[in-house]
């Protein structure tokens, strides 16, 4: 006898499922289960992957939900048609949304309202039927079953469910004979939660950190057995065996079940338009206008490609598209909103001409065919960087213009990796805290799977991970990698369709308040045929506008950062030094070791530094080759004279995706999509055929190209070895430009700058005390915040640094309101002046002393600190008080004391690096400055000592790691190579101070301390309290 | 869970070829089960003390109803209840 289970979990019943939907589609064809539903918890989040994965394997998907209703009950949903499924994702968004987050549920009113199109079965032993039948209620559980008649009438069946649980045996018993009495038909699920029996034991975890409860504690809340299994077709016949047509009537409910999961149709709006106009026209009218506003008299060459662009456009349909997103932008360019678009798009002069994008792809010599193609199957994204600080108008404008109904942000799983795995599996096994901290803090590896081989190699840990409590943690780490935890929102993508968006996927409540996400990533809304628009928050864009604003109020009020010309020969110089700390993507240590290796000297350069760091084009090694080509020590060579004029701008070196595409079409005449379609199948690894199938095409092609079969065998194997590993030259473009800005703003107006930077925390590579020490290297005094002179952000008094309430702990808006206010009718006097004008509390005004925000009224901090006890004793309103007749002499606070405090209320000091104080303690051992240790010689043994800032263990570095440190004098960079990384690793992960012993190496303006040994530093308890917070990258 | 079974009444029962229960032998006495009126099966504690008992709940030809389980760790049978 055939059965199809029709009441299956999937990991995304979060933390209640024990497998992802492929493996139950597997296992189910495994068993030939002809078809296989997915019920997960009142969500469609694996709606997708599953329809996907079942119909490529030949198995009939059934698309439903396992739904819970006011009062707790569940029953079960199953979705006939396109109709039913709509229903479905209605009536899930309703219970979402209508509801705290969390805590879905739906009323029978609106499943009243939209049960067409679905089939309802009655639920597990947590729906309504079994629970009154099991209470000994059979009469209520009459009137229930007429309920649900009639709200599905024939669509309805009781539910059987043999989970071999205590109690269920009768219960189908019961609920056949319900069946039969009220004549309405019934069918066997097994209420499925994995695979095979051996995931139980991942579904008590699971269910464990659901409940947050280790194992022992947990009876109440796991499964009592392993029975909540695909199980094959015998074993539910042997189950059911008094009961066979409850089988039978699972492949009546499949076959009735038949939804096709493709949004196309809807994937964006009508851009509203007059009437006559259309999308193709408007877009047309509109480019041209706005071409001769970017290019003044068009050239050909600029007439020719936005003729074609228009042309490709059309024939794709996305007319619509280019005007959603260009109306996008200019509402952001009309609300002063800084914005540009990145990535592929940026290949496209109509996106350039429509102010999507500010990089211009005739000057650039960018592609367009990387970005749309004639023969491309989906659409492209066209993302969009926005200054992070306006961010969310931008998006409300989206939300106002097409409708909250219309438009949804995406979301993002956060899955299980090494770190959570470590911790959330360990607790439930009932594992010792303290040790979980220990390996989740040292655990190098990202994925959970690797976990076991990461620790075993440490000495430290390897009793655990060869014992078998450690050995289980370990497997269920293994097993558990990469499963989905809860939902997030998406950093930027947001979803606009024609129709009701809860017709198409499910809304729920995000954890921002007020806003809604669908329950599909951004791979499923892609596989469902949706278009996405990332509108993602970049805080450089909000550093460059703020810096400029800066400059706008202290130096000249009509500066134009879009004047400024980009071939200034210091900037340049600047960044070739490596001085490029807050620089916009060549700030980090493995750029600023580059830079003075490359010295890029146009945006063109700075285009390929942007694409070349990365671990892409490092695996591929096509750095050093690059590198080399550019000091002159290598002859620039190319494949094939004809991919000269391809290659000429990265000497050579296949760099960017779009010389793959451009290469295939020059030598063996691909169009652009059958070129694309080369890259896409070399860059993701596709199958070998695949790959061997255009090699046969590119011969062709070369050949009626009269070139050699040799000669296109090479370039096509020389395309095959990069183009995994090439990077998209329009979106590094986009980059070079900020990049740029951002220098340039560094070295002409640094104060502005560096406040910029400080108040747009946290970005980029390195935590705001290094920043600090950056500008007063950079010849900026930082000034401390202080209650008269300060602003809630960072500010610029005559070229001087002003450090901002906004780094003082518990100083929010409205205290920050409450004192500018205060303040705005005369400076504070004394402490007791600012504590009767203001209405801070005693935790901000304690936090302003301990900062030093008050050291102008020249009493000491203590001092303060006592007179605010009195203070507050009296109260605000008491007449003013005479300190001086019961004042207390105290002690001062030690300058340790003082840089303790000052990093525990504002995370960082203005007036002392904490190595200041260390080194006369430490002088003695033979311990350099950073900047003594930089004067010697290339070779030399050194000791040096410093604050850790910054930890790097590049997947490319085959087991090195790098460290950052920082001393009063500057910063240093340190290797580790892999044997002393190993030796060292828990003290160079865990430990803030460290002495480092090496030996110094200088090459071509880089200089390294190759480390030999490495010592914590504790010679002050008080060091490790004041302690920069280290950026990790490792 | 074995340990826990020591107050427990070991049965001997002889099976059919699924593991079902025919008959069990109780102080001496052999009892025919005449109807299976439920099965249920407990896995649980697999990280310290594991358990894994087939239990059955069965009317015997004296009219009697027991509760007996087959404890799968340690491959004997026990009397659970005796039921009224």
């Amino acid at each position: 006898m055939d059965y199809i289970e029709l009441h299956c979990h999937s990991h995304f019943s979060l933390l209640d499922g024990a497998s992802p939907p492929e493996e139950l589609v597997a296992r189910a064809k495994e068993l030939d289960m002809p078809a296989l539903a997915l019920t997960d918890h009142n969500g469609l989040y694996g709606a997708i992957d599953f329809h996907k994965s079942a119909r490529k394997l030949g198995v009939k998907p059934v698309i439903g939900v396992e739904l819970t209703l006011s009062g707790g009950h569940h029953i079960t949903l199953l979705a006939r048609n396109n109709q039913g499924y709509a229903n479905l994702c209605r009536i899930i968004t309703k219970a979402q949304l209508d509801h705290s987050k969390g805590s879905p549920a739906t009323d029978l009113a609106i499943l009243g309202k939209h049960a067409d199109g679905l089939i309802c079965l009655s639920g597990c032993r947590k729906g309504e039927i079994p629970s009154l039948l099991f209470a000994s209620k059979k009469e209520q559980a009459q009137m229930a079953v007429r309920k649900y008649l009639s709200i599905f009438g024939d669509n309805f069946f009781i539910e059987l469910q043999n989970n071999l649980c205590p109690g269920d045996t009768p219960l189908c018993r019961q609920l056949v004979d319900l069946a039969d009495t009220m004549g309405v038909r019934y069918v066997a699920t097994n209420n499925v939660d994995y695979t095979t029996p051996d995931r139980h034991r991942l579904h008590d975890i699971l269910v464990c950190i659901k409940n947050r409860t280790t194992l022992d504690k947990s009876g109440h809340v796991r499964r009592p057995n392993a029975e909540f299994y695909l199980k094959p077709a015998a074993e539910m016949a042997s189950l059911f065996k008094e009961h066979p047509q409850a089988l039978e009537n699972t492949l009546r409910i499949a076959s009735e079940c038949n939804v096709d999961l493709n949004f196309a149709a809807y994937r964006f709006p009508e851009f509203p338009l007059s009437a006559g106009e259309t999308a193709d026209s408007y877009l047309a009218g509109l480019c041209w206008q706005k071409a001769k506003e970017r290019y003044g008299d068009l050239s050909e060459k600029v007439r020719s490609q936005v003729s074609y662009e228009l042309d490709l456009i059309r024939k794709l349909g996305l007319s619509g598209y280019f005007l959603i997103v260009w109306d996008i932008m200019d509402y952001a360019r009309r609300n002063g909103i800084p914005a540009q678009g990145r990535g592929s798009a940026a290949n496209s002069i109509i996106a350039y001409v429509l102010g999507i994008t500010r990089v211009d792809p005739i000057r650039n010599k960018l592609f367009v065919g990387r970005f749309i193609n004639e023969e491309m199957s989906a659409i492209p994204d066209i993302d969009i960087d926005v200054s992070t600080n306006h961010r969310e108008k931008l998006i409300q404008y989206v939300y106002q213009k097409y409708g909250e109904e219309h438009t949804a942000m995406v979301c993002t799983y956060i899955t299980f990796q090494a770190r959570n795995a470590i911790r959330e599996v360990g607790k439930v096994l009932g594992m010792p805290a303290a040790i979980l901290d220990q390996m989740a803090k040292t655990v190098g590896a990202y994925s959970a799977r690797e976990i076991g081989d990461d620790l075993g190699s440490l000495e430290k840990f390897r009793p655990y991970v060869t014992t078998l409590p450690w050995q289980y943690f370990l497997s269920f780490c293994k097993e558990i990698a990469n499963f989905p935890r809860h939902l997030s929102i998406h950093v930027g993508g947001m979803i606009i369709a024609s129709c009701p968006l809860c017709d198409i996927v499910p809304l729920e409540r995000a954890s921002m308040p007020g806003r809604v996400v669908c329950q599909w990533d951004k791979d499923g809304v892609e596989k469902a045929g949706l278009v996405k628009v990332d509108i993602l928050g970049l805080r450089m864009l909000s550093l460059i506008d703020e810096a400029v604003n800066l400059v706008k109020q202290g130096h000249n009020a009509g500066f134009d950062l879009s004047r400024i010309p980009l071939d200034d020969g210091q900037v340049y110089d600047m960044i070739c030094r490596g001085d490029t700390l807050g620089v916009f993507q060549v700030e980090s240590r493995a750029q600023i070791q580059t830079l003075p290796r490359t010295r890029p000297r146009s945006i063109e350069d700075l285009t390929v530094e942007v694409a070349i760091i990365r671990p892409g084009p490092l695996q591929g090694n096509m750095v050093h080759p690059y590198i080399n080509r550019r000091q002159g020590k290598e002859k620039v060579t190319y494949p094939h004279r004809i991919l000269k004029p391809i290659l000429e701008e990265t000497l050579g070196v296949i760099l960017f995706q779009e010389q793959v595409l451009q290469a295939a079409i020059a030598v063996a005449g691909f169009s652009p999509g059958e070129a694309d379609s080369l890259r896409r199948a070399m860059s993701h690894k596709r199958s070998r055929q695949a790959i061997e199938d255009m090699r046969q095409r590119f011969l062709e092609g070369a050949q009626r190209n009269n070139i050699g079969e040799d000669v296109a065998t090479r370039v096509f194997d020389t395309l095959k070895g990069f183009a995994e590993y090439g990077f998209c030259k329009s979106h590094a473009a986009s980059f070079a430009l900020l990049a740029y800005e951002s220098a340039w703003l560094k070295y002409y107006y640094p104060a502005e700058f560096y406040a910029a930077l400080l108040n747009n925390q946290p970005m980029g590579f390195y935590t705001p005390e290094v920043i600090v020490g950056d500008a007063k290297r950079h010849g900026v005094p930082v000034l401390p915040v202080d209650i008269n002179h300060s602003q809630g952000r960072c500010t610029v008094e005559r070229s001087k640094l002003r450090l901002g309430f906004c780094y003082v702990k518990e100083m929010g808006e409205t205290a920050i309101d409450d004192m500018e206010q205060a303040r705005g009718a005369a400076s504070f006097l004394s402490l007791e002046d600012f504590y009767r004008r203001t209405r801070l509390g005693r935790a901000e005004i304690e936090n302003l002393i301990l900062a030093g925000a008050m050291d102008s009224f020249n009493v000491p901090r203590r001092q303060l600190l006592w007179e605010l006890g009195e203070l507050e004793q009296a109260g605000r309103d008491t007449l003013a008080l005479e300190y001086h007749t019961y004042q207390v002499p105290l002690p001062g606070m030690t300058d340790w004391e003082k840089l303790a405090a000052e990093y525990s209320v504002q995370g960082l000091s203005a007036r002392l690096h904490p190595m200041q104080l260390i080194r006369s303690t430490i002088s003695g051992d033979g311990i350099l400055t950073g900047a003594r240790v930089m004067a010697l010689s290339s070779g030399t043994r050194v000791k040096t000592a410093g604050y850790v800032v910054c930890r790097q263990a590049p997947a490319t570095a085959k087991g090195h790691v790098f460290l950052t440190i920082e001393d009063e004098t500057g910063l240093l960079n340190i290797v580790l190579r892999p044997d002393v990384y190993q030796k060292y690793r828990y003290i160079v992960r865990t430990e803030p101070l460290l002495v480092i012993e090496g030996v110094l190496q200088k090459k071509e303006g880089i200089s390294n301390i190759i480390a030999k040994q490495v010592i914590p530093l504790q010679e002050h308890a008080t060091a490790a309290s004041a302690a920069p917070r280290a950026r990790n990258f490792c | 869970m074995t340990g826990q079974t020591g107050s427990l009444p070991e049965i001997e029962v002889k099976t059919d070829s699924d593991g079902k229960p025919l008959n069990l032998k109780r102080n001496g006495r052999m009892h025919r089960v005449l109807s299976i009126y439920e099965h249920w099966r407990i896995a649980d504690g697999w990280w310290a003390e594991e358990i894994r008992r087939d239990y059955f709940r069965v009317e015997t030809a004296q009219g009697l109803v027991y509760d007996i389980y087959h404890d799968l760790v340690a491959g004997r049978w026990y009397l659970s209840k005796l039921r009224d």
